[in-house]
């Protein structure tokens, strides 16, 4: 019975293992993990991928090379849409963080796979990442009229008093919520799936008449496995779309 | 398919050329689609929740540079629960948008 629960454990799956240890490097343990190795390896499929579909590359594409072209079409409509022009000088940042976690959440399909993005200290650094450069940015282009971002035009002057410590606070969350977003969604469908798919072996187990529930929760373990690609998905074009809409912010503070 | 049909090439690359004309539209926030009940109450519950730590934390910095316990911390805290409520709104007026948009786009359709 214990051996069961050990094998249907919902969170054993985002368990962190040393691979090999590297500890206390000035007081820091930087050993390599399996987080690491995975995530290793999504940014070396991405490397892969489009290193290869662009080393042989044709007037009428192949399939590699079309599938290239179709991501930097894709992401670069994106960003037209969103931050318009001349948000494409980010073009090459927006372009690998949504393939990393696109590929990220995609390797964490796979059964026994590691889903690097369902750490909070993973999607946590992208979005510092993303907000250091809307900061840094922001400051360099517009100097102090960054500022303006945190003082919406046109409110009569004591509401600023209020408006203003809002806005900051507002800002301040931006990070917060697109590493939440991402992690919450993540965790929770991972999480989902292992109990739905324990269930349908625990029931199966009982060996009573509930093993007759057992094709129930299989099934909808499948219903649930395509709903997690659709939101893996998602939540990397979610997390791509929301760092154009900052870095618009960065180029055009005061709207 | 007629690909080879140059009236629809030159048809086909006109569209693509307009595609690229920065269009002058107020560049809009995440069009992320209502996916389903569950991701509706994520993305709430990330808005708010991020909005009241922010504000708890900007609280307690404040208190532990200025020695002011507890006023930082009360203070910062409501300005976090507006911002969390004002983060909330934003949120539900976007989808309500996006929803508007998208039925409009499938009344097109019909």
């Amino acid at each position: 019975m214990l051996r069961t629960f050990a094998a249907t454990d919902p969170i054993a799956q985002f368990e962190v293992k040393t691979i090999f240890g590297i500890e206390d490097v000035f007081g820091m343990d930087l050993s390599f993990t399996n987080a690491s190795a995975y995530m290793l390896l999504a940014s070396a499929l991405v490397a892969g991928l489009f290193w290869y579909s662009a080393s042989r590359t044709s007037l009428v594409p192949n399939r590699l090379q079309s599938i290239g072209e179709m991501g930097y079409e894709f992401i670069a409509n994106m960003i037209r849409g969103v931050a318009g022009e001349d948000g494409l000088r980010f073009f090459p940042f927006v372009f690998t963080l949504f393939f990393f976690i696109f590929a990220a959440n995609m390797i964490g399909m796979v059964p026994y796979a590691f889903t690097t993005t369902s750490h909070i200290v993973v999607t946590g650094a992208l979005a510092l990442l993303v907000i250091g450069i809307v900061i840094v940015y922001g400051l360099m282009k517009n100097g102090l009229g960054f500022f303006k971002l945190f003082a919406p035009s046109g409110a009569p002057l004591p509401i600023y008093f209020l408006l203003v410590p809002i806005e900051i606070v507002s800002f301040l969350a931006r990070p917060l919520t697109l590493a939440l977003r991402l992690f919450a969604n993540m965790l929770a469908g991972h999480i989902t799936l292992k109990l739905f798919a324990g269930f349908a072996i625990q029931l199966a187990a009982t060996g009573t008449a509930a093993m007759l529930l057992a094709p129930l929760a299989f099934a909808m373990g499948i219903a649930l496995n395509a709903l997690e690609f659709l939101v893996a998905g998602l939540q990397a074009y979610v997390f791509a779309i929301l760092t154009s809409v900052y870095l618009n912010d960065a180029m055009h503070p005061g709207h | 398919m007629t690909d080879d049909n140059p009236e629809d090439l030159s048809e086909r690359i006109r569209r693509a050329q307009n595609a690229r004309k920065p269009k002058d539209t107020s560049p809009s926030e995440s069009p992320e689609p209502a996916v389903n009940a569950g991701g509706l109450a994520l993305r709430y519950g990330t808005e708010f929740a991020a909005n009241v730590i922010v504000g708890l934390g900007l609280g307690l910095l404040i208190d532990y540079i200025f020695g002011t316990t507890p006023w930082g911390l009360l203070i910062m805290l409501g300005f976090g629960l507006a911002a969390a409520i004002l983060g909330v709104i934003r949120a539900y007026n976007k989808i309500n948008a996006e929803i508007a948009e998208l039925t409009a786009s499938a009344d097109d359709r019909d």
